[in-house]
């Protein structure tokens, strides 16, 4: 069980409700795939992902970006109890989809650098380190299947 | 992961930017790293206000700030250009080499922040790869 301070709760909720889940989801995901080229192994289905422009237009890249940021906003409703409720999407990624949970650090790091790219100044440090939290929260959960 | 040239340009032209408004970007690379990575303030122990806004955290974060400067300017020789401070960080700092890419990733934050419009995928991968040569010249000589 996580404990969560009240000022956490509140910089986590209030920028996400103010997240534009298509668009947030779709730029993460984008940069995980040109920062982090490797993580191009999981995504052979998506078609034409060879290079930075085609990653960034490709609309399955997109698709896929949205539902990874769903999985946040869910997260977030079940932040305090995250482990239990994130039991199948773990076992999902570990038994199905075979994806090094080294991955999800990289992808929790370019949402955090999406968030500050979309919210600026407003993504003060107390705001950026609850949102670095809640990401290694995410993490720990969906690490915790794995074996 | 070596640097193309089409990653040196991107690292250069997002610092030129970058570079004249080193004392911020320190302060706000460095208050935040140890703002969201709280181990990273056993370096710093001896300092009275740990915040972005604290003096002694702005003038160290312009110090670090500058020397990737000077990396930037010299970087077709990065390992001669931080050779000094490869020996300091070795012998006298002895940061945990973890680390490098806490302060690493603060930085990328605080330049998507700063500079959203040019601070694209490709060079968000080429300042990664860059940071992550200097961090490596930095760590070199620790054992």
């Amino acid at each position: 069980m996580v404990h969560w301070t009240d000022h956490e709760r509140h910089a986590i909720t209030t920028l996400w409700a103010k997240v534009n889940v298509e668009e947030v989801g779709a730029q993460a995901l984008v940069r995980l795939l040109v920062v982090y080229p490797w993580t191009q192994r999981y995504f052979a289905s998506f078609g034409n992902i060879s290079n930075a422009a085609a990653i960034a237009g490709n609309a399955k890249v997109h698709a896929h970006g949205k539902t990874v940021l769903k999985s946040v906003g869910d997260a977030i409703a079940h932040m305090d109890d995250l482990s239990h409720a994130f039991t199948k999407l773990s076992k999902f990624h570990s038994e199905t989809l075979h994806v090094d949970p080294d991955n999800f650090k990289h992808f929790g790091d370019c949402l955090s650098i999406v968030l500050a790219a979309t919210f600026g100044t407003a993504y003060t440090p107390d705001v950026h380190a609850a949102w670095q939290k809640m990401i290694a929260v995410i993490i720990s959960a969906l690490s915790k299947q794995y074996h | 992961m070596s640097l193309t040239a089409t990653d040196k340009a991107h690292v250069k032209a997002i610092w030129s930017k970058a570079g004249g408004k080193a004392e911020e970007i320190g302060a706000e690379a460095l208050g935040r790293m140890l703002e969201v990575f709280p181990q990273t303030k056993t370096y710093f122990s001896h300092y009275a206000d740990l915040s972005v806004k604290s003096t002694q955290v702005r003038t160290h974060g312009k110090k670090i700030i500058d020397a990737i400067t000077s990396a930037v300017n010299h970087i077709d020789e990065i390992t001669g250009t931080l050779s000094s401070l490869s020996t300091l960080h070795a012998n006298t700092l002895r940061v945990d080499p973890a680390n490098f890419k806490l302060l690493s990733h603060t930085i990328l934050v605080v330049l998507a922040l700063y500079f959203p419009a040019d601070f694209t995928p490709e060079v968000h991968l080429a300042v990664d790869k860059f940071l992550a040569r200097v961090s490596h010249v930095l760590t070199d000589k620790y054992r």
